[in-house]
């Protein structure tokens, strides 16, 4: 499950913090805090590179292996928790994935903001690909299992076409 | 302290520089929220530049140490001990009642502006002064760059700021917003810090309440909190003194801090036996090999 929150030194996305040095310079890069349960079974260490992989894209980040998150035990199993700080984009003096790549856009009908805290990703360690072999990257990668309407309103896909609900894909759908 | 709000030191204005009272800050990492805010203050009043966007990943301290263009620091302590009152059981992991032992503490680190400072007598153009507030500072248009405080700060605070950065050769370190005492506002640190982990005053005051302080930690199961104001040592007591949960060595501060310049007796007296000792072994070599 990946988690993103906000870092004092950056202001939401870092439109305007990451362009002031003062600032860019206290938080330069983007991470991602993983347990250090999680980073043994992954085989990371602190600072490597690791992609964080969702149904809506990828990024990658530094992994921050820290005691501060814990995994869970839910019904008999771990789940591993991965918190992103949300403020990095693509440009200013400091850049790295953004967050918001990764979540679904789903609204909360009663205070009508999105619901952006929690989603289901898969850690991948190592860079992230970029140009053609990102297609196929994030189809090798991209977890399934999970519901394929991305979109609360969304009509069910399995009533249309009267079949299975397809494994969730990013780049799958129009493939298939 | 907390909760004085308009009344706390920190909000007040002052005339300490003009009536010659020793001040002082108080740093209290119970209450530091890790927001750096003071690091960001700093550098904005003082017009220091930023020195690189290296990410360190040492929890959230990008910062890394005092220097040159890092004039206050915020350290990230992450240890394996119990913080406090936090109740501890079982593994997190399995059905127990409590957590791990875990703490994070946050400290904000700064030149300490020693009684008996190092760097003030390493000085040979009398670039570094004792200010009437005690507190001592480098005149950079004075500084001629050598360097000489650099290896005689106790701490490791001061340092020549390397040359792509604006004015590269000088030594540079925290002047205690010396230009905002002589106006009677309090130092930028201390002014925006948000929970008064940071706290300016009068240096007697401060250590009544910091030694208040400690006690009240005490009752509330921080056994392991202390003050780190070295006064028994030739530093000779330090104008920003802190409170710190555990060693002062897991903060990076020196548990007995030496000022340099009292090893000078016993280094010119080796030097000069040696000396006496290499002329006589001459005079022998001559005697007997002749």
């Amino acid at each position: 499950m990946l988690t993103t929150y906000r870092l004092t030194e950056h202001h939401t996305a870092g439109g305007m913090s990451r362009f002031l040095s003062h600032l860019s310079e206290l938080q330069p890069e983007m991470f991602a805090e993983i347990s250090p349960e999680l980073a043994r079974e992954l085989g990371v260490k602190n600072g490597d590179y690791i992609c964080i992989v969702t149904l809506r894209g990828a990024i990658e980040a530094r992994a921050l292996v820290s005691r501060r998150i814990r995994p869970v035990h839910l019904n008999g199993k771990t789940v591993h928790q991965v918190g992103l700080p949300y403020h990095f984009g693509t440009s200013g003096l400091v850049r790295g994935g953004a967050a918001n790549d990764l979540l679904s856009i789903s609204g909360e009908p009663n205070v009508t903001i999105m619901e952006a805290k929690a989603a289901a990703c898969n850690i991948v360690p190592g860079r992230l690909p970029r140009g053609a072999a990102f297609e196929e990257w994030i189809n090798k990668h991209v977890p399934t299992g999970g519901p394929a309407n991305l979109h609360p309103e969304q009509p069910p896909l399995d009533t249309a076409k009267g079949g299975e609900n397809p494994p969730g894909g990013h780049g799958k759908e129009e493939k298939e | 302290m907390i909760g004085e709000g308009t009344k706390s030191t920190n909000q007040r204005r002052h005339s300490y520089v003009q009536e010659h009272v020793e001040v002082g800050f108080f740093t209290d990492p119970t209450v530091c929220i890790g927001c750096k805010a003071c690091e960001v203050a700093c550098k904005e009043w003082n017009h220091v530049p930023d020195d690189g966007f290296v990410w360190s990943g040492n929890s959230y301290d990008n910062t890394g140490h005092l220097g040159a263009s890092t004039w206050r620091h915020v350290m990230f302590v992450e240890q394996d001990r119990q913080k406090g009152n936090q109740i501890v059981g079982s593994h997190s992991l399995g059905n127990g009642d409590g957590e791990d032992p875990f703490r994070w503490i946050f400290l904000s680190d700064v030149c300490k502006h020693c009684e008996d400072a190092g760097c003030l007598e390493a000085c040979p153009t009398g670039a570094i002064v004792r200010t009437e507030v005690g507190s001592v500072l480098v005149q950079n248009d004075v500084c001629n760059g050598c360097g000489y405080c650099v290896v005689s700060c106790p701490f490791g605070v001061i340092d020549r700021r390397p040359k792509p950065l604006p004015d590269a050769g000088g030594a540079f370190k925290c002047t205690f917003c010396y230009d905002r005492q002589k106006s009677g506002l309090v130092p930028a640190c201390a002014k925006v810090c948000p929970t008064e982990s940071i706290v300016f005053g009068r240096l007697d005051d401060l250590r009544a309440r910091a030694t208040h302080r400690v006690q009240e930690l005490h009752e509330h199961g921080y056994d392991d909190a202390q003050l780190y104001d070295p006064r028994e040592t030739s530093v000779g007591g330090i104008h920003a003194f802190f409170l710190i949960l555990g060693e002062p060595e897991a903060y990076g501060l020196p548990p007995k801090p030496q000022v340099p310049t009292i090893y000078l007796k016993s280094a010119w007296t080796a030097a000069f036996a040696t000396a006496i000792a290499a002329i006589i072994a001459t005079l022998l070599a001559f005697a007997f090999f002749s």
